[in-house]
């Protein structure tokens, strides 16, 4: 205990596990000191009334089955030795492990003994308050259990990343849960949403719909709990899902900017400045276009058009290797002139085949500097190349 | 001398004071318990309080005024016929009337009071009020919480020695929702949350939009009398609909008439978002308490807007239990705040009843946060005082530097739950200087200090030196200083108030106007000319013909008020 003065000679009691001895010893108190006429005082006596709620919690099991030998002095110094922070009941010092599990037990519950004590002592309902009193626990719809039930099948489903009404049904029936209910209900989601989450490690994530009905009910949870007693897990999801879902609003911009027709997508890859050319494409490219073109200048052999073709198909070649050069470069930074290996047909296709799959994943979006179209990544960067070369050279003239 | 308790509502006042051994209800001129906060200014600068300025919200309503309770803590102002009035000198019109209703019916001057705030107002708020009563000429120490002054009326009522209760205050403007515990005399609130933005004018107003929407009209296109007769007739249809399926009525805009239905299952639906918000500090309180619903007793709701069943429905299913309210909900918290001013004056009939409340926001400063990678969260809000702590109270925490060799630290001190300190409502700064040092190596500790009249000390001293500084939060632009206060008691005494024997002719001839003004055409003629002859009856002077005459006058206007 901290101070010399114990909570317990403040509030002029023994230790004791009863509740509503220590209210009785601090109600008598502030007969004295209330908190209008003697403040200093009051908020002396309310720090140990509180600090004694606090203790009397963990001595409630010292008094279950095995009682603690009868001597005073030993129960007051076992409690006093205990600092309240460690968390620990301050029996537990004292009690041999055999009895251990049987005490955590109790140590979960012991709040369960105080509220039935008092509540049995509870005079009955004054007869003037009309239809007041507890409802049948009968009422199935204030049971969490379903919900919680049907939460867990809706998440073991394969449907459950995208089957937005499931969801919204699911949350519209849970309106009608009691407090405690909820509370429990949305316990039991968090645990849940959690697992799921963690088990998507490649696959698909839930639709943004989805994970926004499942935040909008997590979140209210965490709307009523103070500050300190959110717990790290349920920060930690709650980040995370934010963060997904500012992903997803991400990705919707760019979907929304996505032309579906397939052509304009081959067109998009390999035409146009816009999208970025992947390892797909120049696979697909290198291994299937050009072995066909060349193919198709075999055709030819023997023709009139032999020439015609052999020429026009080389310069479809070269032109398209050019453009996936200067294409790749955009799109990775990466140095163009490896491809002009290219002019040499046919030998080159294998080597330039790897190369180019394995040295162009282009720059992700939103990741790293914008694409550029200059060989160095800004203006600032290539004047200081300009003037770092140019200060060598006079140096070494100099030099 | 009386000490009398005041219930300064968004929607209504009144007031209340211990009498022997029990608590009376304080009768305005017009003999009722309950006067509307509305205040109202004629052409000739004379202030009108209560019921008569009720009505001319419809036949004035550039001059009139409501629900300025809502404004209160705000720097925003009121134009009433030409003249600026800032809510605290409305508030303190509604309390300078409720003062001269009690010493007219004490017989004996009031110069203490006790004034009822939601639990919910914050700290600008509650000085606010302050200012009002000054203004109003009352000496006010002690404001209460709306909802502990509910419970300390029904606490101290009520027969058991042992339980918990918790109280729903519904008013007009504000949700309040305390739980509380009674242990023998002694009355503790153990949580307090609420909402300061949510009352039954907003279930009102969503009916009103609703019922134009329905019209394919808007508020916006609907003069300042239409929307003061509308805002009536809703209220009205609100009353209907709280026992009946459906309300049906008729109401004109621009010449033209509408009709209005609302069924009950439309009701629900318009609703259902003012509802859902009711649950959340119900959540919070309990939660708070750490009890459940099941360690909770009595339910007991306050406030007028209570009454609608959708509210109680909602109340008893959270909670597993039928709301009580044996007490007129109207009543109860001015009737409470008598007790408390009883209380104070330690009266013999009431034993010794001991109040304990607790403070509905955290307290904190801002600071920055190891993140645990080096690097630093800034503006983290570190809380000193946690809400729902029994006041009063004084707490301290640690704080060391951030910078090798810094030399001064600096405090803002936040009330409110956000994460961030800037999300909160900033109340003050505080610098110390302390020793250069490495990073870390001073220490700072600041202490809060909250006292149970709302004061807030944050003391912060230097463990190295011992050097303390010391501010009182006495914050905030919104604050009037001293000289305001002199020269706003200056312009009010401007203003002309009229006297107390006319009050029920004025309110009568009020209620002619707005009605002359709610029918059209032969109806309203005839209005007009009852209207004169009232008038032509007063301008005699004499007191029996008047009296006379407004018996006529009131019966004849009875049979025009029609609910709907």
């Amino acid at each position: 205990m901290n101070g010399p003065v114990s909570c317990w000679q403040l509030l002029g009691i023994e230790p004791t596990g009863d509740q509503r001895a220590i209210k009785k010893a601090y109600r008598g108190l502030l007969k004295e000191h209330g908190p209008e006429d003697d403040p200093d005082m009051f908020m002396r006596i309310r720090e140990a009334y509180e600090q004694a709620c606090e203790l009397a919690r963990d001595f409630q099991p010292s008094k279950a089955p095995f009682k603690m030998p009868p001597n005073e002095h030993i129960e007051e110094s076992g409690v006093e030795s205990t600092p309240a922070s460690t968390g620990l009941p301050p029996h537990t010092t004292i009690v041999t492990p055999v009895h251990e599990p049987l005490n955590q037990q109790q140590a979960e519950h012991t709040e369960e003994p105080i509220v039935p004590h008092s509540e049995a002592q509870e005079p009955p309902e004054p007869q003037i308050l009309q239809g007041e009193g507890e409802i049948p626990e009968a009422e199935k719809d204030w049971n969490a259990a379903p919900f919680i039930d049907r939460m867990q099948a809706l998440f073991a489903s394969k449907g459950w990343r995208s089957d937005v009404a499931a969801w919204q049904r699911l949350f519209s029936d849970a309106e009608s849960l009691s407090l405690a209910a909820r509370i429990e209900f949305r316990a039991a989601l968090n645990h849940s949403y959690l697992q799921a989450l963690n088990a998507i490690i490649l696959g698909r994530y839930p639709e943004p719909d989805v994970v926004r009905l499942i935040c909008a009910e997590l979140k209210q949870d965490l709307e009523i709990t103070s500050l300190q007693d959110i717990s790290t897990s349920s920060r930690e999801l709650l980040m995370q899902t934010e963060e997904l879902l500012a992903s997803y609003d991400r990705d919707a911009v760019r979907r929304s900017r996505r032309w579906s027709l397939a052509s304009v997508a081959v067109f998009r890859h390999f035409c146009s400045p816009l999208g970025r050319t992947t390892a797909g494409n120049y696979f697909l490219t290198l291994v299937v276009v050009y072995p066909a073109l060349l193919y198709a200048m075999t055709l030819f052999q023997n023709t009139a058009w032999a020439n015609t073709a052999f020429l026009s198909i080389a310069i479809v070649i070269l032109a398209s290797f050019v453009f996936l050069s200067i294409k790749r470069w955009r799109d990775t930074g990466r140095n163009p002139f490896l491809l002009g290996l290219a002019i040499i047909p046919v030998l080159t296709v294998p080597i330039l085949t790897m190369l180019l799959i394995l040295d162009s994943a282009p720059l992700k979006e939103g990741e790293g500097s914008e694409p550029r179209w200059f060989l160095f990544r800004s203006r600032q960067q290539f004047s200081g190349r300009l003037k770092q070369a140019l200060r060598n050279a006079v140096k070494e003239i100099a030099g | 001398m009386a000490f009398i308790g005041i219930d300064l509502g968004t929607t209504n006042s009144l007031a209340a004071v211990w009498h022997g051994d029990d608590v009376s209800l304080i009768p305005n001129g017009l003999g009722e318990f309950l006067t509307p906060s509305v205040v109202s200014v004629t052409n000739d600068q004379t202030v009108l309080v209560g019921r008569t300025a009720k009505e001319r919200l419809v036949s004035h309503p550039s001059a009139t005024t409501a629900r300025f309770k809502r404004l209160m803590g705000t720097s925003s102002t009121v134009t009433l016929n030409g003249k600026e009035f800032t809510p605290e000198e409305l508030s303190a019109l509604v309390l300078r009337q409720l003062k001269a209703d009690a010493e007219r019916f004490l017989g004996e001057p009031v110069t203490e009071a006790i004034i009822s705030v939601p639990a919910y107002f914050n700290d600008n708020q509650r000085n606010a009020t302050r200012v009002a009563a000054k203004l109003a000429g009352l000496k006010v120490e002690r404001l209460i919480n709306e909802p502990t002054a509910a419970a300390i009326a029904y606490g101290v009522r009520e027969e058991s020695d042992e339980m918990n209760f918790i109280v729903v205050d519904l008013g007009g403007g504000t949700f309040d929702v305390s739980v509380m515990e009674k242990f023998d005399d002694l009355l503790e609130v153990q949580a307090s949350a609420g909402d300061s933005e949510l009352g039954g004018e907003d279930f009102t107003q969503a009916l009103v939009e609703h019922i134009l929407q329905q019209n394919a009209l808007s508020w916006q296109v609907l003069s300042l009398q239409e929307r003061g007769r509308m805002y009536r007739q809703v209220d009205g249809v609100k009353a209907v609909l709280s026992e009946k399926e459906s309300a049906e009525f008729v109401f004109t805009v621009n010449e033209r008439e509408y009709t209005g239905q609302v069924t009950q299952a439309e009701l629900a639906s318009v609703w259902g978002s003012l509802l859902k918000r009711l649950t959340l500090p119900v959540e919070r309180a309990l939660r708070d308490a750490s009890l459940t619903h099941s360690d909770i007793s009595h339910v007991f709701m306050v406030g007028g807007a209570t009454r609608m069943p959708q509210v109680q429905q909602l109340m008893t299913r959270i909670l597993r239990r039928f709301p009580a309210c044996h007490i007129n909900p109207d009543h109860v918290v001015a009737m409470g705040a008598a007790i408390q001013a009883a209380l104070k004056q330690k009266n013999k009939a009431l034993g010794d009843v001991v109040l304990t409340d607790v403070m509905p926001f955290s307290l904190g400063v801002g600071c920055s946060n190891e993140d645990g990678q080096g690097g630093y969260l800034d503006d983290v809000h570190s809380i000193i005082i946690q809400r729902n702590t029994t006041i009063p109270v004084s707490r301290a925490s640690h704080y060391v530097t951030l910078r090798d060799y810094q030399d001064t630290i600096h405090f803002t001190v936040y009330q409110g739950e956000h994460r961030l300190a800037q999300q909160n409502i900033k109340l003050g700064e505080l610098s110390v200087s302390v020793p250069k040092a490495r990073a870390g190596e001073e220490q700072v500790e600041v202490r809060f200090t909250y006292d149970i009249n709302g004061l807030l000390e944050v003391n912060a001293k230097v463990l190295s030196t011992g050097v303390t500084e010391t501010v009182v939060i006495q914050n905030s632009e919104n604050r009037l200083n001293e000289d305001q206060i002199i020269e706003a008691l200056a312009r009010l005494s401007e203003l002309k108030i009229p006297p107390a024997e006319q009050a029920a002719n004025k309110a009568l001839m009020a209620r002619g106007e707005r009605l002359f003004i709610e029918h059209l055409g032969q109806v309203r003629k005839t209005i007009g000319d009852e209207i004169q002859l009232f008038e032509q009856a007063l301008a005699t002077q004499d007191a029996r013909v008047a009296e006379k005459a407004a018996r006529e006058f009131d019966a004849f206007l009875n049979k025009f008020e029609t609910v709907l």
